[in-house]
């Protein structure tokens, strides 16, 4: 059988309802008679696990609403109500479920710890430690001249960097130890071939040079005069930037083997000052030249390659073993080890197989080629698997996806479904996207109806949709990003129904998000990315300093910021004033210290003792009133979701806590936020422009889709570690034939004759297609977003990237010619014909209408937001309450104030027991559950029976023997038999009651009835001689509660209350006075 | 005695409208402990922790290399002893005696699982039984003739929707003549309301004012989640708190412990004991405790100067001692254990001292009972072990110390029942609110493999599947549902940074509204969700009309606040008493870069804690090669040597480290001690071979200087005394006093173009303070960059010279002007928050180095990278 003969594979282009379709597959197993448990399905997202759970859940509800047969009815809710416990879910979490309970098949501690993202390199380094110094003795003065010990260039990976993205590239093409010993020989050939044949080493006569040349430099510019005797310019701005540059570069040259190479290749400028030039050019030209042949250059990347596929090696084999032993595992272990168990343990497949039968993984194109083979090892185990994705949408190579492999793959499965209806777009931008990526796919080997997106029957009346194309003609990046943030502000303002919310505005870098939500807030637009730090959010601020406080009384700072940030202390607005002409600063202080806001926090730090960090901080927020404020400030919405975001990073510090094994505390926590830099929370809400990267644009959509960046650059590297593979797919072993390639490069800022090689190598060329492609499908995720208009921008009218996907002149626009018609006076003129339309869009050789518009930034709008109306509660006219405490145990309530009597009511033997030894409680224990048996109904034999177990139980026969259980019973049984002869005995009654709104539940130890009440009995094991003070000291309150309670439950009175002493042989009565 | 019984009804309340005598709800743990006291079978409790290790014995009888847990067991004995004994529980709970099917034929083989649990029933050790074994023994002890008191059952689900074993102990408690009845089934679903708020803080905004709009005599508040939020807001309507806390193992009373045994191995961890000294109820006097985070503060290690110095001072303290003093010293410095592994007494011993500490706080503040309980079961469990190593150790404290739950206020005395899952309401009453819903259901059972299942269905054992208990669970919620008239549901999208993930219990209760008509019958089941839901923003009308579930209020309208950055200069009026009397480099530097800073730090005296300034990097690093370097010159003095060897250096390394840059020993530090181990190595002996070279002899490390620096400012001739310590001085050949300062730094290029520049003021002053006389000579001068190895000097004794542009006379001159210019500023009142002041210059104004400079006066960047005003000159201000 083909290994794939079970599977499906789904692709479903953007918009045509994926979500819909795997809620249909998998509800309508479910409805035919699959059990709920029987499904395993991966999502990208814990979101969209969760909505898929959602709509397969609603969808059974429905079912069975409809259903006429009850049974049929009643299995779809069941169904239903299985969901949350089926293994659906994200890949990590389905596996770290599985890992949950197959660990000791697996050969796992049961109590793993999933170490988060945050925490992964902090455990690589402590795993890793020992290796990494054992090594860096070697590879350190490599590193050095490689500029990769961490000195040198800030962009330069430092050499455990590489180690570390070694070892978690192996990790995740399953490459062993051994491999990368394999790995490091053919990447050391492959590079070799770059350089020239090996020569002389000649760095000491550089070096020599060098030296003479800078005194010469010196010189020069000590007297502006140079070697040849004619005065040079050395007061130019070249010159006095560069001089101090070179000197400092030279510096580093101290001694020729701890030279970096990058001061060989680049201690001068590229275009260096005219002096400059004229002392070192030709040694620089001569250094560029032997640099290729040099041996020792050889021999620095040849054993830098070795050495770091070494140390990585060994670095893979103690990260494992670390792992296993402090029961940490992070998701690439997640997989790994589940796929090991599906290859290996007999019990796992015989198990997996009988549980589940459907396999169903969502965004396919996007699981890294660990997963791929996971899935299809799974796949083989199950009846029938699933896999639903859009090889057009693969997006993530830079996490370790590889979309060559995964299409080989998917071009094995037999049986394919193509979903080509989009359900989101309308006739314009679908069209677009048709026109714009036929042409681009058809070059990755796409049949063009894989690609064409058509609008279902339903859709055909919706209105045409728009396209929009903006020339931003600016030089200048941040320019141009303020120009498209004009070009917002100017769509809002003409299209009307189009609220803020409704547009996104797409990027390729973070940095461009940043700056386009600040060129968009300079608008009075406000972006949905917050350009403020967590921590530097005022009410994030005063939070903390609350906290700071709070943990320690004499943090001066944190006081004094309390009082800065906060409007209702009574020295806000005038701290300054106060404290800097103070002649006694203390004094001030200690005044401000008496505000109440203050001592609340003072008082919290006495509690804060069994507080959780996290409550600490909601008991912070609370005293200091920050919800009210907030609401009183700007954007309340985002500050309190920063209110919560701050609790996510006492999350993320506890994780961190957890993984490193480490105890987590309030100044722990307040350290771990000062070092940390967290994102505050984003913006939200129909006001609100959604700004944010392509890649994170995944699966959503907006009405109006802003497309920046089409003008950048494609950026590939020769140089750095990358995933290779080599020949054919083998289904049977899809990962053979992965291989990293490592190509050091001491080069941080390129311009060496390496770089000039490197970029004409194949690899390079290699990489350069490859990146051409991930652009394809990242900039069809992102025009694929919009649902009504779609927005292009460019610098020009022809956009460079869109371009350069590989179809050549593929796209490009222009606005309607009329003669005489001046641009920016009268604005776009618009087509008669086609309201809206300026200008035309052309596409392949096609045109669309579009409105074409040249932008120019804005000026900043000074007009402030605007103030909503906002409500609170007005002031609680009760005064501030204070009530008891919910629970009432009434063995807990005072006995003093009850007026009570305590005496003798009857004597029933002799004492039974000496003292209370240490174990004295448990003989109470067990005397106690015998007494609280109806024993009365046993005979003799039988009681000793009983007596003896009991004794046995609580293991006090060295204490006390049976008899005394025994004899104690059957004298009191006697004293009742006397006392309340036809009383009915309830034995350990159970009392539950709500005495002003608290809640009381006890056992009575026997409650007697007669015709006209009650008789209350407790027994007490007190041994000691003062029973009378005893129960005066300990019980009357506890007596008075249940004598209420029974009052309260059945409206008769306790006419008498005895508290027995079945040790003492006494019953005592307390009588109220 | 009449019993409501019902799967997860243990912690249902037993009366909410009316008192009862003899009727209770409970659950299988309520039950089993009611029926055992009945039949006098009752015992005491045994810790969870003690079972783990009882039965950690009997699996290591029955272990062997080939065994199937071995693997497991070998990584994690104590975790893989846990999680077989929850199986083996939880197999027992449901009547399984131990055995397994006999070996034949037909019947396949059980699982590995299932043959461990079994042979560890019949290994040799005491197993301390459980709630599962009673339950087992309850099936036979109802044979006792004893009667039971008990004239009525009443179940909340159906009889056969109850685990197997729990169906045949009905059985046998029908024949104790108990009479067995089913709950009538609710009829109706409430009316539903659904409110999505973002975040907790507004969710808790609309519940609070809720329960504040009406009486609540017939309500009940369904907690299912932490109420920590909810009450505060409750509070301010001056209504009781529902103290629900979370389960968390952060509590700082549970992190006592394991911060303690972290702390007690060598080699130290000072930022731990920071954190264990500053832990909020720590049982280190607070006073001592100050002495020793001081300590810390100066020199980030124990046993050194700082920490010997702090010791000697809790001993001369008379209301510590020197008796503690000891302890402190013994317990966190001298007694630490060397190694991965100790001997279980020794451990004991180690903490005999905390042990006693806790026991006194406990006996008069209930809050530390239970850790001190814990810690002494932890030391029952240790002290027998003739090896315990730090992993075992972290795991038999974790499994002892386990999540509390306290919240900060516990429940107040309320007019709602207060329920924490809606099952448990057993009551009717008008309206529910249901607080936390996203946790509105409950922890499912164990899976059990399909094989396992069948192989004790052979043995009469019957295992709910966690399906069947989830549906179970789901049925319940919904018929509880049924006992009110309306039920408010309030979630929240966010929830602990995270977006929380819906509850499906919801579609369910959504889908058993009953349908009004036909036509709704064709709604979808999310437009059905839809229509009863709703958001904070949808209740309050505009004119502040408020109305939610029934009820209303009316609220008043917030009034904007528009926060104002500080000003940039404070006038405060003439101050003479803000006057420097004594300035060291620092302060100069301060002062002049920012006297807003200098004042807070220096007159006003605001700092931070000392636990949040202990050194690490840089700092650490600076201070930790000084001293390296002066105790070398030490050596080198008295013997006359004007170079160490690299083996002295390395072993001077090694004696310092543990008391000034302790971290470095840490594990996970061994490549970066390494590294840094190297760098000084090569860079100390740098040092000293270049001053020899060049013709220097270094005579003093930290000579102190002290010389009054003559000013005039407010019209006023004055001194100011300028105290401090040169790093090296020395000797050059031609007799000039040589001074250079030591640096650890990353940024080398900043310390070369300050010699480059001339505005090397540092080297400067301690020219001008070791001479006589107003101005610096320009005797050699150098930064020696201890990181980089490198001198940077204008001066030709220490290898490449760099050029200079100003003459320290000239520098110090320009100083002296820029501190006369500041302090007359100062005294005048008027103080500067530089930076700011910088940044909200008008367009026009010239910028303040401009100024200076055309002045001639030594411009000095303000230092806000250091500093800890940020927030309050209003630099890292948030004024939007
Ligand atoms: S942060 Fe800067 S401006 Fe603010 S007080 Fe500190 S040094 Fe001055």
């Amino acid at each position: 059988m083909n290994l794939l003969d079970n599977v499906t594979m789904v692709s479903a282009s953007a918009g045509t309802g994926k979500t819909f379709h795997l809620t249909q597959v998998i509800a309508e197993k479910i409805e035919d008679g699959l059990p709920a448990g029987a499904v395993m399905a991966t999502t990208f997202t814990k979101k969209a696990a969760g909505e898929l759970k959602e709509r397969i859940g609603a969808r059974l509800l429905e079912q069975s609403g409809a259903a006429r047969d009850a049974s049929r009815a009643e299995s779809l809710q069941r169904a239903a109500q299985q969901l949350p416990a089926s293994l659906i879910g994200t890949v990590n979490s389905v596996c770290g479920k599985l890992l949950q309970e197959y660990a000791i098949d697996a050969g796992l501690s049961p109590a793993l710890e999933v170490i988060g993202e945050e925490q992964l390199q902090g455990i690589f380094h402590l795993a890793t430690d020992a290796i990494l110094a054992e090594h860096g003795t070697d590879i350190l003065p490599i590193a050095r001249r490689m500029g990769t010990d961490g000195n040198g260039a800030r962009d330069a990976q430092p050499w455990e960097e590489t180690v570390r993205g070694i070892v978690d590239a192996a990790r995740t093409n399953l490459l062993s130890a051994d491999d990368l010993v394999g790995c490091a020989e053919r990447s050391w050939h492959g590079l070799r071939e770059l350089l020239d044949e090996p020569g002389q080493d000649e760095r000491q006569a550089w070096h020599r040079e060098l030296i003479e040349r800078r005194a010469q430099l010196d010189t020069l510019a000590r007297t502006g005069i140079g070697q040849d005797g004619k005065t040079a310019n050395v007061t130019s701005k070249g010159f006095l930037e560069q001089y101090p540059k070179v000197i400092q570069k030279i510096d580093q040259a101290v001694s020729v083997d701890d030279t970096p190479w990058e001061i060989w290749r680049g201690f001068i400028a590229s275009g260096p000052a005219a002096p400059i030039k004229a002392i070192f050019w030709d040694l620089r030209e001569r250094i560029h030249q032997g640099l290729l042949s040099n041996p020792a250059f050889h021999s620095d990347l040849e054993q830098y390659i070795r050495r770091i596929f070494a140390c990585a090696a060994e670095c893979l084999t103690i990260y494992a073993k670390f792992k296993r032993l402090h029961g940490l595992m992070d998701f690439v272990d997640q997989e790994t080890l589940v796929l090991e168990l599906a290859r290996t343990s007999k019990a796992f497949r015989e198990s997996f197989a009988s549980r589940i039968s459907l396999l169903v993984v969502d965004e396919f194109q996007d699981t890294s080629p660990l997963q791929l083979e996971l899935f299809l090892q799974l796949s083989r185990l199950v009846k029938e698997a699933v896999w639903v994705g859009d090889p057009k949408q693969s997006i993530y190579e830079f996490r370790g996806t590889d979309p060559d492999l995964m299409q080989a793959v998917v071009e094995r499965v037999p049986t394919r479904r193509q979903l080509s209806h989009s359900w989101r777009s309308h006739q314009a931008v679908v069209d677009l996207s048709n026109a714009v990526f036929e042409p681009v796919f058809a070059r990755h080997g796409m049949a063009p109806e894989t690609v064409h997106l058509e609008l279902p029957e339903d859709h055909k009346s919706w209105s045409a949709g728009n396209l929009e194309a903006w020339t931003r003609p600016q030089t200048n990046d941040g320019e141009r990003l303020r120009a498209t943030a004009a070009g917002v502000a100017d769509l809002l303002s003409r299209r009307d129904g189009i609220h803020p919310g409704d547009v996104a505005v797409l990027t390729r870098s973070n940095a461009d998000v940043e700056a386009l939500s600040a060129a968009l807030d300079a608008l009075g637009i406000r972006a949905s990315r917050n350009p403020r730090q967590l921590a530097d959010a005022r009410e994030i601020q005063l939070a903390r300093a609350g906290m700071a406080y709070v943990s320690d009384g004499y943090d001066t700072v944190a006081l004094t910021e309390v009082v800065a940030l906060h409007p209702g202390h009574h020295a806000h607005g005038k701290w300054q004033q106060q404290l800097l002409s103070a002649v006694d600063p203390a004094a001030v202080l200690e005044g401000w210290n008496m505000d109440p806001l203050l001592s609340s926090l003072d008082s919290l730090r006495t509690q804060a003792k069994t507080a959780t960090p996290t409550e600490i901080f909601e008991a912070v927020a609370g005293v200091l009133g920050l919800p009210p404020l907030i609401k009183s400030w700007s954007a309340p919405a985002t500050r309190l979701r920063n209110l919560d975001a701050f609790r996510g990073a006492l999350e993320d510090y506890y994780e961190r806590c957890l993984a490193l094994r480490s105890p987590a505390t309030l100044r722990g926590f307040l350290t771990f936020f000062g070092s940390e830099q967290q994102q505050s929370a984003e913006n939200a809400g129909p006001d609100v422009v959604n700004v944010l990267t392509y890649h994170k644009a995944k699966g959503l959509e907006w009405p109006v889709v802003v497309m920046e960046a089409l003008d950048k650059d494609l950026r590939f590297a020769a140089f750095g570690a990358a995933v290779e593979q080599d020949g054919t797919l083998d289904l049977e072993l899809p990962l053979a034939g992965r291989w990293i390639r490592f190509w050091p490069s001491p080069f941080p800022y390129a311009g060496s004759p390496l770089d000039a090689r490197g970029k004409e190598s194949q690899v390079a060329l290699d990489a350069e297609e490859r990146e051409r492609r991930n652009m394809a499908r990242l900039m069809y995720v992102g025009m694929t977003r919009a649902v009504e208009t779609n927005v292009l921008t460019g610098k020009g009218n022809v956009p460079g990237l869109l371009n350069n996907l590989g179809a050549e002149s593929l796209l490009s626009w222009s606005a309607a010619e009329e003669p005489g018609a001046s641009y920016s006076q009268a604005g776009p003129i618009e087509d008669p014909e086609l309201p809206g339309t300026t200008g035309t869009l052309n596409v392949a050789g096609g045109d669309f209408s579009a409105r074409v518009a040249t932008l120019e930034p804005a000026e900043q709008s000074v007009a402030t937001r605007g103030w909503v109306a906002r409500f609170t509660d007005a002031q609680s006219q009760l005064p501030p309450a204070l009530y008891p405490p919910s629970r009432l145990t009434a063995s807990s309530e005072g006995s003093d104030g009850d007026k009570a009597t305590v005496l003798l009511a009857a004597e029933l033997g002799p004492r039974l027991a000496e003292h209370g030894a240490d174990e004295w409680g448990a003989v109470g224990s067990a005397v106690h559950a015998y007494l609280g048996t109806a024993y009365g109904a046993l005979d003799t034999v039988q009681q000793r029976d009983l007596a003896e177990r009991i004794i046995g139980r609580w293991k006090i026969g060295h204490l006390v023997a049976p008899e005394l259980l025994v004899t104690s019973g059957a004298r009191f049984e006697e004293y009742l038999n006397t006392a309340f002869p036809a009383w009915i005995r309830h034995r350990e009654a159970a009392i539950g009651w709500r005495p002003e709104n608290r809640v009381m539940e006890g056992w009575i130890d026997l409650l007697l009835e007669g015709p006209d009440g009650y008789v209350l009995v407790d027994h007490k094991t007190y041994p000691g001689s003062d029973p009378e003070g005893h129960v005066r000291e300990k019980y009357l309150g506890q007596m008075a509660a249940y004598r209420s309670a029974v009052l309260a439950a059945t409206g008769k009175a306790v006419l008498r209350t005895l508290i027995h002493f079945p040790a003492l042989g006494r019953v005592y009565e307390i009588s109220q006075a | 005695m009449k019993i409501e019984f019902g799967w997860h009804l243990d912690r249902a309340p037993w009366a909410y409208n009316q008192p009862g005598l003899n009727h209770v709800r409970v659950g299988r743990k309520g039950l089993t402990t009611l029926l055992q006291t009945r039949l006098g079978i009752t015992r005491p409790d045994t810790g969870h922790a003690e079972r783990v290790n009882q039965y950690l014995g009997r699996l290591q009888s029955i272990d062997s290399p080939g065994a199937w847990f071995h693997d497991s067991f070998q990584v994690d004995s104590w975790s893989t002893a846990q999680e077989l004994l929850a199986a083996r529980d939880d197999a027992v709970s449901n009547g399984w005696d131990g055995t397994l099917p006999e070996n034949d034929a037909d019947v396949p083989t059980p699982s590995p699982l299932l043959r461990t649990l079994s042979a560890a029933e019949r290994a040799p050790g005491y197993l301390a039984p459980s709630l599962a074994d009673d339950t087992l023994e309850l099936l036979e002890a109802l044979d006792s003739p004893l009667p039971l008191g008990i004239e009525q059952l009443i179940l909340h689900q159906a009889e056969t929707s109850f685990p197997r074993i729990w169906q045949r102990i009905i059985a046998k408690l029908r024949r104790h003549g108990v009479r067995v009845s089913i709950a009538p089934p609710a009829t109706v679903q409430p009316q539903l309301t659904v409110l999505t708020a973002e975040t907790e803080w507004e969710a808790a905004e609309q519940a609070a004012r809720w329960l504040a709009s009406g009486d609540n005599a017939s309500t009940a508040v369904v907690c299912s989640d932490r109420t920590s939020v909810l009450d505060q807001y409750l509070a301010t309507h001056g209504l009781p708190r529902l103290g629900v806390g979370a389960r968390s193992p952060w509590r700082a009373q549970n992190q006592l412990i394991p911060l303690f045994f972290e702390l007690i191995w060598a080699p130290g961890d000072v930022r731990l004991l920071a954190e264990f000294l500053s832990l909020p109820g720590v049982p280190v006097r607070r006073r001592a405790a100050r002495h020793l985070l001081h300590a810390l503060q100066q020199a980030p290690g124990t046993g050194g100067e700082a920490w010997e110095k702090a010791i000697k001072e809790i001993a001369q303290d008379n209301t510590l001692g020197s008796e503690l003093a000891a302890v402190l010293d013994r317990t966190f410095n001298t007694g630490l254990i060397s190694g991965d592994t100790t001997n279980g007494a020794k451990l004991a011993e180690t903490a005999v001292w905390l042990g006693g500490r806790l026991r006194a706080r406990a006996a008069v503040d209930p809050a530390f009972q239970s850790a001190s309980a814990q810690l002494q079961r932890i030391l029952e469990l240790v002290a027998p072990l003739q090896e315990v190593s730090r992993r075992e150790l972290r795991r038999i404290v974790s499994t002892v110390v386990t999540p509390a739950a306290d919240p900060l206020v516990a429940a107040e005395a309320s007019p709602w029942l207060r329920l924490n899952q809606l099952h448990e309401l057993c009551d009717d009453v008008d309206n529910v609110l249901w607080w936390g819903f996203r946790n509105g259901s409950i922890a499912h059972g164990r899976r059990w493999d399909a094989h396992d299942v069948e192989t004790l269905a052979r043995m009469g054992v019957d295992l709910p599947s966690p399906e069947d208990l989830a549906a179970l669970s789901t049925q319940q919620t919904i018929s509880a549902a049924g006992r009110c008239r309306h039920l408010v549901i309030v979630q929240v999208e966010q929830l602990l940074g995270e977006r929380t993930e819906g509850n499906p219990l919801l579609e369910t209760l959504v889908a058993a509204q009953p349908l009004p008509n036909a036509e709704r019958a064709a709604e979808s089941l999310s437009a059905r969700l839809a229509k009863v839901s709703t958001t904070p923003a949808e209740l309050t009308g505009p004119d502040g009309r408020w109305q939610f579930a029934g009820r209303r209020a009316q609220l008043v309208p917030v009034n904007r606040h528009l926060p104002v950055p500080p000003a940039p200069v404070h006038e405060v009026g003439p101050s003479p008493s803000l006057r420097p009397e004594r300035l060291s480099f620092s302060q100069l530097s301060t002062l002049l870069g920012c006297s807003l800073a200098w004042v807070l730090a220096k007159k006003s005296k605001l700092s931070v804690a000392d636990a949040a300034s202990i050194p690490t990097d840089n700092q650490m690093l600076g201070t930790f090669a000084h001293k390296v370097v002066e105790v070398l010159h030490q050596h080198l003095d008295g013997e006359t040597r004007a170079v160490p060897e690299e083996a002295e250096i390395r072993l001077t390394i090694d004696e310092l480290m543990p008391h000034f840059a302790s971290e470095l020993l840490l594990p996970g530090q061994s490549r970066r001690r390494s590294a840094i181990t190297a760098t000084l190595v090569a860079s100390i002996s740098t040092f000293f071979s270049q001053l020899s070279r060049g013709g220097i002899v270094l005579q003093t490390m930290e000579q102190e200087f002290e010389k009054d620096l003559r000013l005039s400012a407010a019209g006023e001739d004055f001194s100011v005394a300028v105290k401090g310590s040169a790093d090296a001085m020395g000797i050059d050949t031609e007799g000039r006093t040589v001074v250079v300062d030591l640096k650890w730094t990353n940024n080398a290029k900043y310390r070369r173009e300050e010699i480059q520049q001339g505005t090397a003021l540092q080297l400067a002053l301690y020219q001008w303070a070791l001479h006589p006389g107003d101005a610096p000579p320009d005797d050699p001068t150098a930064f020696y960059l201890l990181k980089q190895g490198a001198f940077a000097s204008s001066h030709p004794h220490f290898g490449t010279q760099l050029p200079r542009a100003v003459e320290p006379a000239q520098l110090w001159m320009q100083a002296v002007a820029a501190a006369e210019f500041t302090i007359e500023e100062v005294l005048a009142g008027r103080i500067t928050a530089k930076q700011p002041a910088d940044d909200t210059r008008a367009e026009d104004a010239p910028d303040r180095a401009q100024m200076d400079a055309d002045a001639g006066r030594h411009h000095v960047k303000p230092p806000c990278r250091f500093c800890d005003f940020g927030v309050l000159c209003g630099i890292k201000g948030d004024f939007s």
